[in-house]
């Protein structure tokens, strides 16, 4: 009896082994009630005294290596049941998501916006959006009665009694009144930039709502002027909009700025070759701008001839349209999901 | 505002550039040209002319002027013929300004002898075509020509059909009445000003003229008034009346009082040449009020430190005469203001005016030079960004709802005095919102069949009462949890805010709103909020069928009460024991108070207590509630022994026992 060829033979066997089935039979064939190790066992007794103890360590060495090599082998034969199951894995299939939410565009954008002026030094400031006609008109150099007042539809709030006119409430039909209200409060040097909503009496449509986003900006030091806030402005829309983008000023009137510029920046979508967006012009107008008005840092209670600076305000749900392609102002305060929840990234 | 093309050019000796051009530089110099339209062999261009310009640039020698300062081009103005008879002006008519304020001149042209037809010359048909205006007779048309040329609006009647020979310029008495040209009846009051002749209006001032001394084909005596009316009057007639007209509009931003002789010898030249007659030997002209010359000082380092830009005293000076001003050279310079400017009041505007001609793309970027101070950081925003972020990870998508609400939701909501606009865009847009609510419970109808599981915010601002107090609130509403997990929401928003315990107590008013199910939520004893189930009534007239849950804090105390000082708490290096016990109570028992038993019962070393099971039904006695309670024992120097553990389980257990109707049913 060659325990050993038998041990080389069944482990080869073992090895080679590709079905559990045939796993089974090997396993039988040699560890089985009738196998060929119980064989060796019940020869053991039978074999010369001095051979006996020798056979026996031998055969237990055998068994113990076949059931070692065995249950590797299962193992192996087990794993690769399992990588055979993969086949049905389908990876295509949808994802299954917890539920997440999303933040509405003009709460990203505005983060956005502000982030971008805190790091060029402009504080955040809010005011209400109840004003009074002082603070939306009258100190921002509206002459009174003047057609200048019919450039922003405005909603008056019902009020009881006869209040004079400069205390007349109305919705805020800019964000500008901020300035006012921050300028009596603060000495220069000014950096601030004011996010809100505001109102006007306007019929809706794609491009017009009664309410909307402002972002104001406001500078006051010794020595501000249209270069510096051009320099300013082109720092702000290359960094919302994420790439180079030009900038242009043309001439425009605000009661509260003199001089008062439009400023466009180019395409963005067509990079100025001219586009639906843009009305083929290659430009979008994107806000209104000026030097601040003397008379607005004297109502404010600051010298004119001590400081100067500009201001600026744009139309945010405008800038996030174009940053978004969205061509429905409307959506905005829609509340519905399908547009809502584009907004996740 | 409409301008012809042709009509600008036939101002200058030079060709002006193509339109397009034309355009481009003048939205470059002057105002945007919204639109520039092929017009037969003229074009239209469509200048956006600001209210600030409207004074001179409602017409078209106040473009050409600026056309002539941007491509500096000298402008020519048309010559100007005209045939008088021997009549006195007096023999005509009399006129009478009885109220100062509302005219501060009047001039008056009589020609007789005139031939009205409804044959205009070609040129003048065309350009009024461009300019938007139909071909009326050749009367009307020329003195709409010379408005559009001059921006003097110009008013022709028939001489014969004034009453009594009298013209009188005043405010219109209680009860006067008037048909206008266009066939409509007005009730006029007493702040309108009108023309009036013997027997009541002819014209409302500045606005319109009236049907009784309507030029027609067998008008011989013409009279062409020529005036200048307070603009803020004529504003709040016109608004008064909802009649704008081409002629309000150009009063209600002001003219030039010098125009009304200068366009009325315009227009009786015209209609000389074209509708022949002769005018009287003189005319009268009341002239009340004459603008004040105005002469400002320029500084140069002013005008450069301004626009960022070096520009020289003669690079300066040369703008400003193309423009019409005259120079002096002084310290600073000295600047003598064109009468037709009356925009320009302060030195700042004729650095706009520097600053535009020269061209604002001319000016380069350059860097602030100033002190360097750190932004503040709005703590407002923070903690409401803070909050926003807070729930986004709890699956509510944020909403941005109108400002208004309407009649409806004011009803279906019973909601008190809101905040009434006076002047409501529609009928949608009535009331200012008192609660966020409303609309956020239409933004769960109107997305109902898109998802099973809607969670909605909102943070914004609320109007309430006399004082029309505005308020910032945050708002949520979700159509898949209980009251615990809207609860469980709040929490999360508390502890993102740093802010400590708050209470909840059961709403004990009926409230319509909300249902049983509801609390009202009080942080140190103030009221900051609600929480609960949503009234069924009010969801069945939004036409919402499931449950909506929801919660609506103050944003104003949260903010005031935020803290971002929290601080590490050592975590014990001591294993925690957990002992699980189930206690039976009265149904009426707040959980709170059962907690706060077996808190003092557990002492300093029960450091957690969690609720894991809530039970309530068949299996146990009716006005019974099961409390299952998970304990947790720890120390922060040793582990606890057994025996430690039992003992104090005792003695809770025994605490809990000696409490009438509760029962400990598993230990």
């Amino acid at each position: 009896m060659d325990i050993e060829k038998t041990e080389k033979r069944a482990l080869l066997e073992i090895r080679e082994t590709t079905s559990k089935k045939e796993l089974e039979k090997i396993k039988k064939r040699y560890l089985g009630k009738k196998g060929e190790i119980s064989e060796i066992f019940k020869f053991i007794p039978k074999a010369n005294p001095e051979e006996r103890a020798e056979l026996g360590k031998k055969a237990n060495r055998l068994k113990a290596a076949l059931e070692k090599e065995l249950k590797k082998k299962e193992a192996e034969l087990k794993k690769k049941k399992k990588k055979r199951r993969v086949k049905s894995f389908d990876p295509t299939l949808p994802g299954k998501r917890s539920v997440s939410g999303t933040l509405h565009p003009i709460t990203r954008a505005r983060k956005k916006a502000c982030k971008i002026f805190r790091e060029i030094g402009f504080s955040v400031v809010l005011g209400p959006d109840i004003e009074s006609v002082w603070y939306n008109f009258d100190a921002l150099n509206f002459p009174e009665e003047h057609p200048a007042r019919d450039m922003q539809d405005t909603l008056f709030i019902k009020q009881e009694g006869n209040p004079p006119s400069e205390k007349r409430l109305l919705m805020r039909t800019h964000t500008s009144p901020v300035q006012i209200r921050y300028m009596e409060k603060n000495q220069p040097p000014l950096k601030i930039i004011v996010p809100g909503r505001v109102y006007r009496n306007e019929t809706t449509d794609a491009t017009h709502e009664i309410n909307f986003y402002q972002l104001e900006g406001l500078m006051v030091d010794k020595e501000i002027s249209v270069a510096n806030f051009r320099a300013i402005i082109t720092e702000f829309v290359d960094r919302f909009f994420g790439e180079d983008v030009e900038v242009r000023l043309r001439p425009s009137f605000f009661p509260f700025t003199e001089p008062s510029f439009e400023v466009d920046m180019s395409c963005s979508v067509c990079k100025k070759k001219g586009c639906s967006v843009c009305s083929n012009t290659g430009w979008l107008e994107v806000l209104g701008a000026g030097m601040v008005h003397p008379n607005v840092l004297k109502n404010a209670g600051l010298n004119p001839k001590n400081w100067q600076g500009f201001a600026f305000g744009m139309g945010f749900d405008r800038l996030i349209m174009i940053k978004y392609g969205i061509d429905d102002v409307r959506l905005m305060y829609g509340g519905d999901l399908r547009f809502l929840n584009q907004f996740r990234y | 505002m409409k301008f012809s093309y042709n009509w600008l050019n036939s101002f200058f000796k030079e060709d002006l550039p193509a339109p397009e051009i034309l355009a481009e530089k003048l939205m470059m110099h002057f105002f945007e040209v919204e639109k520039v339209e092929k017009m037969g062999d003229d074009h239209l261009l469509d200048i956006d002319i600001l209210p600030n310009r409207a004074y001179d640039c409602f017409c078209h020698i106040g473009v050409a002027r600026e056309i002539g300062a941007i491509f500096d081009f000298q402008i020519e103005l048309p010559d100007i013929k005209i045939k008088r008879n021997s009549r006195k002006s007096e023999d005509f008519v009399n006129f009478k300004i009885k109220d100062k304020e509302i005219c501060s001149r009047y001039t008056l042209r009589i020609i007789e002898g005139v031939s009205v037809e409804k044959k205009t010359p070609k040129y003048i048909k065309k350009r009024l075509k461009v300019c938007g205006l139909q071909s009326v007779n050749n009367i009307v048309d020329i003195t709409n020509y010379v408005m559009l040329e001059t921006g003097q609006p110009l008013h022709a009647f028939d001489g014969e059909k004034i009453n009594g020979n009298e013209i009188e310029i005043r405010r219109a008495k209680k009860g006067e009445k008037i048909e206008t040209l266009d066939g409509k009846n007005y009730d006029l009051d007493k702040t309108m000003p009108i023309i009036a002749d013997k027997k009541g209006p002819i014209g409302i001032a500045g606005i319109k003229g009236g049907s009784g001394p309507e030029v027609d084909e067998s008008t011989n005596l013409l009279f062409i008034e020529a005036a200048n009316f307070d603009p803020k009057t004529i504003r709040k007639a016109s608004k008064k009346l909802k009649l704008r007209t081409d002629a309000s509009s150009r009063f209600e931003h002001g003219i030039d009082p010098e125009l009304t002789v200068k366009a009325s010898d315009r227009a009786v030249s015209l209609i000389q040449k074209h509708a022949g007659g002769k005018e009287a030997k003189d005319f009268p002209d009341s002239y009340s009020k004459r603008n004040e010359k105005k002469v400002l000082n320029l500084s140069v380092e002013k005008t450069n430190s301004l626009l960022g830009t070096s520009l020289k005293i003669t690079e300066i000076e040369s703008i400003l005469k193309r423009l019409n001003f005259k120079v002096e050279r002084g310290n600073d310079i000295k600047v003598r203001v064109p009468i037709f400017r009356n925009d320009i009041e302060i030195e700042e505007d004729l650095i706009e005016e520097v600053g535009r001609i020269h061209g604002y793309e001319n000016i380069e970027s350059k860097s602030p030079k100033v002190t360097i101070t750190s932004p503040e950081i709005n703590s407002e925003l923070f903690w409401e960004d803070k909050v926003r972020e807070i729930l986004k990870e709890h699956g509510y998508a944020e909403s941005y709802n109108y400002s208004f609400i309407n009649e409806k939701l004011k009803k279906i909501f019973n909601l008190d005095h809101p905040v009434e606009m006076e002047n409501p865009v529609s009928k949608e847009h009535k009331y200012l919102r008192p609660t966020l609510f409303p609309r956020l419970l239409e933004n769960i109808n109107k997305n109902k069949d898109l998802e099973n599981s809607l969670r909605i915010f909102e943070i914004g601002k609320i109007f309430k009462g006399k004082d029309k107090e505005e308020k910032k609130k945050l708002s949520a509403v979700r159509n898949d949890a209980d009251f615990r997990t809207l609860k469980g929401d709040i929490d999360c928003v508390l502890e993102g805010l740093g802010i400590g315990k708050v209470q909840y107590t059961a709403m004990n008013k009926d409230d319509d709103l909300w249902t049983f199910e509801a609390a009202s939520v009080k942080l140190k004893d103030s009221y900051i909020g609600k929480v609960g189930k949503i009234s069924p009534q009010i969801l069945e007239k939004l036409k919402i069928e499931e449950e909506v849950f929801a919660f609506e804090l103050d944003m104003d105390k949260l903010i005031q009460a935020a803290s971002d000082k929290s601080q590490y708490k050592k975590i014990s290096k001591f294993p925690a024991a957990i002992k699980d016990i189930s206690v039976l109570v009265p149904e009426n028992l707040n959980y709170e108070e059962f907690v706060s038993v077996v808190e003092n019962a557990g002492g300093e070393l029960l450091v957690d207590v969690d609720l894991f099971d809530l039970y309530q039904g068949e299996k146990i006695s009716k006005k019974k509630k099961n409390f299952g309670v998970r304990l947790f024992f720890q120390a922060e120097d040793r582990t606890l022994s057994k025996e430690e553990i039992n003992k104090l389980l005792k003695k809770i257990i025994s605490t809990v026992e000696e409490k009438s109707g509760w029962e400990v049913r598993k230990k």
